[in-house]
């Protein structure tokens, strides 16, 4: 066995069990740790497939941003220090039946299919973050060369010089509205607290 | 090739100027609602940008050439292939939807909610109106979802913004939950579909999946097909949400009666239009492809869902009194008819050129469905505004004596509901059911087994337009008692005066489009069909896989 596949497994393991915890346990903050790791182990498989800067931005914003949010989230609303969510039986039967089903379709269907061909383009090289980052900020001159595979018989179109401005101009839209709504929501709940 | 390209990238972001111009007067509505409170001002600036839009488009239309009519095949091509989105001529037609429908909104809610939020309020109109061009224009994965959440986003402080009460908070947050779900399901499905095909690019999506070769995974691996399948069905999953197709309707009656009439009438269409954009342009329905790509079993499965939301729609809608919920009942039955349309497409191809395709009846569809619904909350609205809120069955009785004219506008909007002729929805009905039949009478000359074949998939589709016409007649009764409510029983206390307002407006506007749409439908259905159908090369190539396609 490879360093590479006996790292994979470990961090495949440590991905799964943490998942599964954070679907069994019913204490908030224990299903939050869990869901550290779990998505801690899913950057190091970013990282392990050499795609850097996913596995970065991985830890940046789900590691560092959304699990320090969901502790917060629970540390301002909670009324006690441990707050235990109740599942009843029902519930359990169900969402057991659905994510098994889930769970073995995909199964399945991942089993089935062969690992693809390498016919990777001869000058296909991993991105370095610093391109990707120029890019996003709308400089189409630093996108590396890729190609759009899979077409017409092995015809490669090259897919050059795309900036990523565009969607990265309709996300800050997305936000100026989340803060706003955001805002709303806040204001409304302090003037509720007035009126009574 | 390359100074193409980079000319043809450098290009891209001026054809999305009145997307653009939208997205700007929205923030400076964003801004503005800070120093100024008035409804008035911030309705006329999102009017105007509105109008600005328009006029933007119209020199866009002035100086690109929609891909189709792109001379050099292999610049197109190539175009297709990298650009995150496209000039279409099936963009332009939803960008103009957009801006109408944007228009429509902004009357509508001129006089919606506390006038301290008419600013953040239009603006979050603004960018629903730049939301639905933009997924018309999307060619890219991320451009389209992100593209979709340009409407969900917004939406959900439309919804929270006018009323904030227990009843409309629940349904804000209700909404809020189940479309972030839903959300997530399409990316699912968007990442299995990135997976098996190694690009964003829908086009190259496509292609890659041998759209024009008839059939789902021709070129790929074939033992890929399980991955397609998986992602086809969590896309359906994410986009029947939006549509409220029958397994995710759920939301629609409680979401509809907890908020306003406003923004119940823009929940039942602005989230079906681009729903049903967004899976039009994912199955490949629109261009040189045959909406195979995701495989024949797509036909089958849209076939169940509109069969089971219509008659589900319709039956559940009888038993209420409520007219909001009676209209969220109406509107997920109205998207089972739509359904009908993409159940039968991929079967309609290499019919004769004059017949209408299933698609082509969809889109008419939505826009005659987006005239007639937006009208009847209008009219609730309408109704509501000189105090007493119009909410019940018993509210509107009397109405014809005590408002002859609402009265009459509302019966119109009913009689489209039900599909009566002269009227947009039963030109659209019209359509969708005879689409279904004429799959029965396009049957290929061939061996007996293709022939055995294709009649069978007649009796089918025959069938769909039977379940069609039953859920029509059903859905007259509940129409119809809304019109006796309002003309044959006598009003007990007879609703306000009504005001004259911006909504009134808004009113006539759906009243006129729903009577030419009826009257006219060849206005829209020409355009409609240059937008949808495939350019001439794409024309050959699909008559070519032709017969590949009646073998599978």
């Amino acid at each position: 066995m490879t360093l590479h596949a006996a790292l994979f497994y470990i961090l495949a393991t440590v991905t799964a069990i943490s998942a599964i915890g954070v679907a069994v346990t019913s204490n908030i903050v224990r299903a939050a740790t869990w869901l550290l790791f779990a998505l801690a182990s899913t950057a190091g498989i970013y990282f392990l497939l050499g795609a850097d800067f996913l596995g970065a931005t991985q830890l940046i914003v789900y590691v560092g941003g959304t699990m320090i949010l969901v502790v917060f989230g629970v540390m301002l609303t909670a009324s006690g220090p441990f707050v235990n969510m109740k599942v009843g039986a029902a519930e359990w039967a169900i969402s057991l039946a659905v994510g098994l089903l889930l769970y073995s379709v995909l199964a399945i269907v991942l089993l089935q299919i062969e690992p693809p061909s390498r016919n990777i383009p001869p000058n296909h090289t991993l991105l370095p973050s610093k391109h990707i980052g120029a890019a996003l900020l709308g400089s189409s001159s630093s996108t590396p060369e890729a190609k759009v595979t899979g077409l017409r018989g092995g015809q490669f179109i090259p897919r050059t010089r795309v900036s990523y401005l565009l969607p990265f101009e309709i996300i800050s839209v997305h936000l100026l509205v989340v803060l706003i709504g955001a805002a709303y929501l806040a204001r409304a709940k302090r003037r509720r607290e007035d009126v009574a | 090739m390359q100074d193409n390209l980079a000319i043809a990238l450098m290009g891209f972001p001026s054809q999305l100027l009145p997307e653009i111009i939208l997205g700007l007067a929205a923030c400076v509505l964003f801004l503005g609602a800070t120093w100024k409170v008035s409804r008035h001002v911030w309705g006329t600036v999102a009017l105007a940008a509105l109008v600005l839009a328009g006029l933007a488009m119209w020199s866009v239309h002035h100086s690109h050439t929609p891909i189709e009519n792109e001379p050099k095949a292999e610049f197109a091509d190539t175009i297709r292939f990298s650009a995150p989105v496209l000039y279409t001529k099936f963009g332009v037609l939803f960008k103009l939807i957009g801006l109408i429908t944007g228009v429509l909104l902004v009357l509508l809610g001129w006089d919606e909610g506390g006038e301290e939020h008419a600013g953040e309020y239009h603006a979050c109109l603004l960018l629903i109106a730049a939301g639905i061009g933009l997924t018309g224009a999307a060619n890219d994965l991320i451009t389209l979802f992100l593209a979709l959440e340009l409407i969900s986003i917004p939406t959900y402080i439309v919804l929270y913004l006018p009323r904030i009460t227990a009843p409309a908070q629940e349904a804000a947050m209700k909404y809020f939950l189940l479309s972030v779900f839903s959300s997530g399901l399409l990316l699912f499905g968007f990442s299995y579909l990135y997976g098996v095909t190694g690009t964003t690019n829908i086009s190259g999506i496509l292609d890659s999946l041998g759209a024009s070769q008839g059939g789902i995974a021709t070129r790929a691996v074939p033992t890929w097909r399980g991955l397609v399948l998986v992602s086809l069905v969590m896309i359906v999953a994410g986009l029947g949400f939006r549509i409220t197709a029958v397994p995710f309707h759920f939301y629609a009656p409680d979401v509809y009666q907890g908020t306003t009439t406003v923004s119940a009438g823009m929940l039942a269409f602005v989230p079906k239009i681009v729903g049903f954009a967004a899976l039009l342009k994912l199955l490949g329905f629109v261009g040189d492809s045959n909406g195979q790509a995701m495989g024949s079993q797509a036909p089958i499965l849209f076939w169940i869902m509109a069969a089971v939301t219509m008659t589900l729609g319709n039956i559940l809608a009888l038993w209420q009194t409520n007219i909001k919920r009676l209209l969220a009942y109406s509107s997920i039955a109205h998207a089972g008819y739509m359904l009908i349309g993409l159940a039968v497409a991929p079967r309609m191809t290499g019919t004769s050129a004059d017949a209408v395709n299933g698609v082509e009846a969809v889109v008419f569809y939505l826009a005659a469905y987006g005239a007639m619904t937006l009208g009847s909350f209008a009219v609730l609205h309408v109704l509501s505004q000189s105090g007493k809120t119009v909410e019940n069955e018993d509210d509107l009785v009397g109405l014809g004596k005590t408002h002859p004219v609402m009265a009459l506008v509302m019966v119109l909007f009913l009689f489209s509901l039900i599909g009566m002729p002269l009227t947009a929805g039963f030109v659209g009905k019209f359509l969708l059911f005879f689409d279904a039949m004429s799959v029965f009478s396009s049957i290929p000359e061939g061996n007996a087994e293709a022939v055995r074949q294709a009649t069978e998939q007649g009796r089918l589709y025959g069938l769909l337009a039977l379940i069609g016409a039953v859920n029509a007649a059903i859905g007259a009764w509940y129409y119809l008692r809304l019109a006796s409510a309002m003309y044959l029983r006598e009003a007990i206390m007879p609703l306000p005066a009504v005001k004259t307002t911006p909504a009134v407006f808004a009113m006539v506007v759906c009243a006129v489009l729903t009577l030419v749409l009826g009257m006219f439908p060849s206005t829209l259905l020409s355009p409609i069909r240059e937008a949808i159908r495939p350019t001439i090369a794409g024309q050959a190539k699909i008559a070519a896989d032709g017969p590949k396609v009646a073998q599978r």
